[in-house]
């Protein structure tokens, strides 16, 4: 009976503890959002009224410590973390340096343990966390800014180009935001690791996925884990039924579109994500239809990215019409070549260094040239040094800001 | 911090710097080897009788191949993108210092008075290898970008100027003049009314080069014309005041030297890319104008 109660008051605290963060976030990021559309139903209705929403600032990086406090309670509550009585200690999971602003999101019970324990400098840790710092700023620098120099114009002045310089924008699109996220990531994984904290992995070679399914367990890693872990399983999972299964990949997809900010364009990027996973699990059957041709894994591979990207072009757009206007534009199949010749250094530069990634993430996937590379300090000394000289002479430095410092 | 640690640490530090300045090394001397104008210039290749330059209208509005072909002497345009008359000052007194036989004309376009910016700098930047004039325009300007090429040699050679230059290499360097007609609609709603703007340092500043120029060309004997080339007439209306405006201040602001004004001379839509660039026909029209009604007789 003790015990029952216990529980029940875990409970009650638990949902206490949900309903207070998940508050103070819901009011910075997604209340003016939804006044904003309840004044849109009502406009719709003939309801006339004056409009009114908060001047809100809002907190840098709320999405990110928020996911980390409510990692925390449910890790608690299913006892996978002890409670931390530390202030100082629990403050410095909340908020640690490198990944407070953008990730990744870390579990409690992976790194309150490690806060816990005293901090031993590792030479070779530390030049593991140097060669992940530095990628990091390739990725970032050399490829994210570059791309974007391309990019933003097709985006804020679509009219301009025509269909083949819009599809390849929204290509390069996807790589932009792959070498801005995955960039960040690795340089707070790596200034983790040369402190000497172990933060996971955030992205492997998401590009090389072969599903969609596969590419939720290579992008954004801690966020999807997260979600399948704290909402999709909590909801029910696979549990109980198909229907009910792709009911809660609706629900999952949706609060991870809204996970990136209060606009429809968001909610609609995680619904097609939801119905592009739901599609492909039902043609599972024809998915796993010759598994071993390589050829076919190719197909397989590009369609997906493909898939990815025109979600993406919903991601990257003000709203929803400008959207769609791209897309039409990109059908229209009209002017092909326009906007582009202007910027044909940077196309030239960023398909140079989309390629470089590319192979980069292809061979460090391959477990034997990872291990040659682990155990090989000359090696890791020279790839520091060509990084150090590469991001120097192909880096961007126009200071554009992280995308994923606004979530 | 131990012994091993320290001597990693500048082993580092040394590896990366005796790298960067041997890859710098070889880069500029790469450079050399480009027909690009400028590298050519920089490269002790660039000797001329004829010098052109100005920003993209300069650039896109004078073909060096009909003026060669008409005058009978080298003609080279070293007009640059976006570039502003502080660096064709640069540009002229460099090319005073690496040659000791003076070009007999130097052709002005004027718009780099007031349009474009200095950010032309960042992307001519790779020559501050070579020019101390250069380097130190970067310096006043762009501090940040002249320490980060401090640091690292290479970083001056990371600009689309290197890129083009290597690829200049392997494909000789030729005028390509614009194609494609212009939008007969005009948008009345982009027009800011901005081009022309007489109010601001930028426009001192290159008044003050402008002056340089015409003394420096003075002194040298060097016959200096300054040209304003076509505008679009039925768009440079919509900021006709300004533009006289800045004509009269420019003409009131520099020595004894007339401005020879074409911006009106060519009215059809099909001689231009956009309002302010002529396309290959009008370019090939606005050409023979120039030496038929101007400057043929007392060009030289």
């Amino acid at each position: 009976m003790n015990n029952e109660k216990k529980k029940e008051n875990k409970k009650k605290f638990m949902y206490l503890s949900i309903f207070l963060n998940a508050g103070i976030f819901f009011i910075f990021k997604y209340l003016n959002f939804f006044i904003d559309s309840l004044y849109l139903v009502l406009d719709n209705l003939n309801f006339s009224l004056n409009k009114n929403t908060f001047n809100i600032i809002l907190p840098i990086g709320i999405s990110f410590f928020t996911f980390q406090k409510l990692s925390y309670i449910f890790d608690l509550y299913n006892r996978k973390c002890n409670v931390e009585k530390n202030y100082i200690i629990f403050s410095s999971y909340v908020s640690l340096f490198p990944q407070l602003i953008a990730g990744p999101i870390v579990r409690a019970k992976k790194l309150l343990p490690q806060l816990n324990k005293k901090i031993k400098f590792i030479l070779s840790k530390f030049i593991d966390g140097l060669i992940l710092v530095f990628w990091g700023f390739f990725l970032k620098l050399c490829l994210a800014d570059t791309l974007s120099v391309f990019v933003d114009p097709c985006f804020d002045n679509t009219t301009s180009f025509g269909s083949i310089s819009l599809l390849l924008g929204s290509i390069f699109f996807s790589f932009q935001l792959y070498g801005d996220f995955a960039g960040y990531s690795l340089i707070a994984i790596g200034l983790g690791k040369m402190m000497g904290f172990d933060f996971g992995i955030n992205f492997n070679s998401p590009y090389f996925a072969d599903s969609i399914r596969n590419f939720w367990q290579r992008w954004h890693i801690s966020l999807s884990t997260w979600f399948r872990d704290y909402v999709y399983i909590p909801l029910g999972g696979n549990r109980n039924g198909v229907l009910n299964r792709y009911k809660y990949v609706l629900i999952t997809m949706s609060l991870a579109g809204l996970w990136h900010g209060a606009n429809l364009t968001f909610l609609i990027w995680g619904l097609i994500h939801a119905i592009m996973l739901i599609i492909e699990d039902s043609f599972s059957i024809f998915f796993k239809f010759k598994q071993d041709n390589s050829f076919f894994k190719l197909i397989k591979i590009i369609f997906v990215f493909l898939c990815i990207t025109f979600a993406l072009i919903v991601f990257r757009s003000d709203n929803l019409t400008d959207a769609i206007f791209f897309i039409n534009k990109i059908f229209e199949f009209k002017n092909l070549f326009d906007g582009a010749s202007v910027h044909k250094f940077y196309i030239f530069k960023g398909i140079l260094l989309i390629s470089v990634v590319l192979f980069t993430d292809y061979f460090t996937n391959k477990s034997k040239i990872k291990e040659k590379f682990n155990n090989n300090n000359k090696i890791r000394f020279i790839s520091l040094l060509i990084l150090a000289l590469t991001i120097s002479f192909f880096g961007t430095f126009d200071e554009v800001p992280f995308i994923y410092f606004q979530f | 911090m131990k012994k091993q640690h320290l001597i990693i640490f500048f082993g580092f530090i040394i590896s990366f710097l005796v790298v960067d300045r041997l890859s710098s090394f070889f880069l500029n001397s790469l450079l050399n080897k480009s027909t690009l104008p400028h590298a050519k210039l920089y490269a002790g290749n660039g000797q001329t009788k004829i010098m052109i330059l100005g920003n993209s209208r300069g650039y896109r509005s004078f073909d060096e191949n009909y003026f060669s072909k008409i005058t009978k002497r080298k003609t080279i345009n070293y007009s640059l993108l976006g570039a502003s008359m502080q660096i064709h000052e640069i540009i002229i007194k460099d090319y005073l210092d690496i040659y000791n036989e003076y070009p007999k004309v130097i052709l002005i376009e004027l718009s780099s008075l007031t349009e474009g910016g200095n950010d032309a700098i960042k992307e001519f930047r790779v020559y501050g290898y070579k020019s101390k004039r250069v380097s130190k325009f970067v310096k006043n300007i762009y501090p940040k970008i002249y320490y980060g090429g401090k640091v690292s040699n290479l970083f001056q050679f990371n600009n689309s100027t290197f890129f083009n230059a290597i690829q200049k290499i392997f494909i000789p360097y030729e005028f390509k003049p614009l194609k494609g007609v212009m939008n007969s609609l005009i948008d009345i709603n982009t027009i800011n009314k901005n081009t022309f703007n007489i109010n601001n340092d930028y426009y001192d500043e290159n008044i003050k080069s402008l002056n340089r120029i015409i003394n420096l060309c003075e002194e040298k004997n060097i016959k200096l014309y300054l040209i304003i080339a076509p505008y679009y007439p039925e768009r440079l209306k919509f900021e006709e005041n300004e533009y006289n405006l800045w004509v009269k201040k420019t003409n009131e602001n520099i020595k004894n030297i007339p401005i020879i004004d074409f911006s009106m001379n060519i009215k059809n839509i099909r001689y231009f890319h956009d309002w302010k660039h002529i396309n290959k026909d009008g370019v090939q029209l606005f050409n023979k104008i120039l030496f038929d009604n101007l400057l043929y007789k007392d060009f030289l």
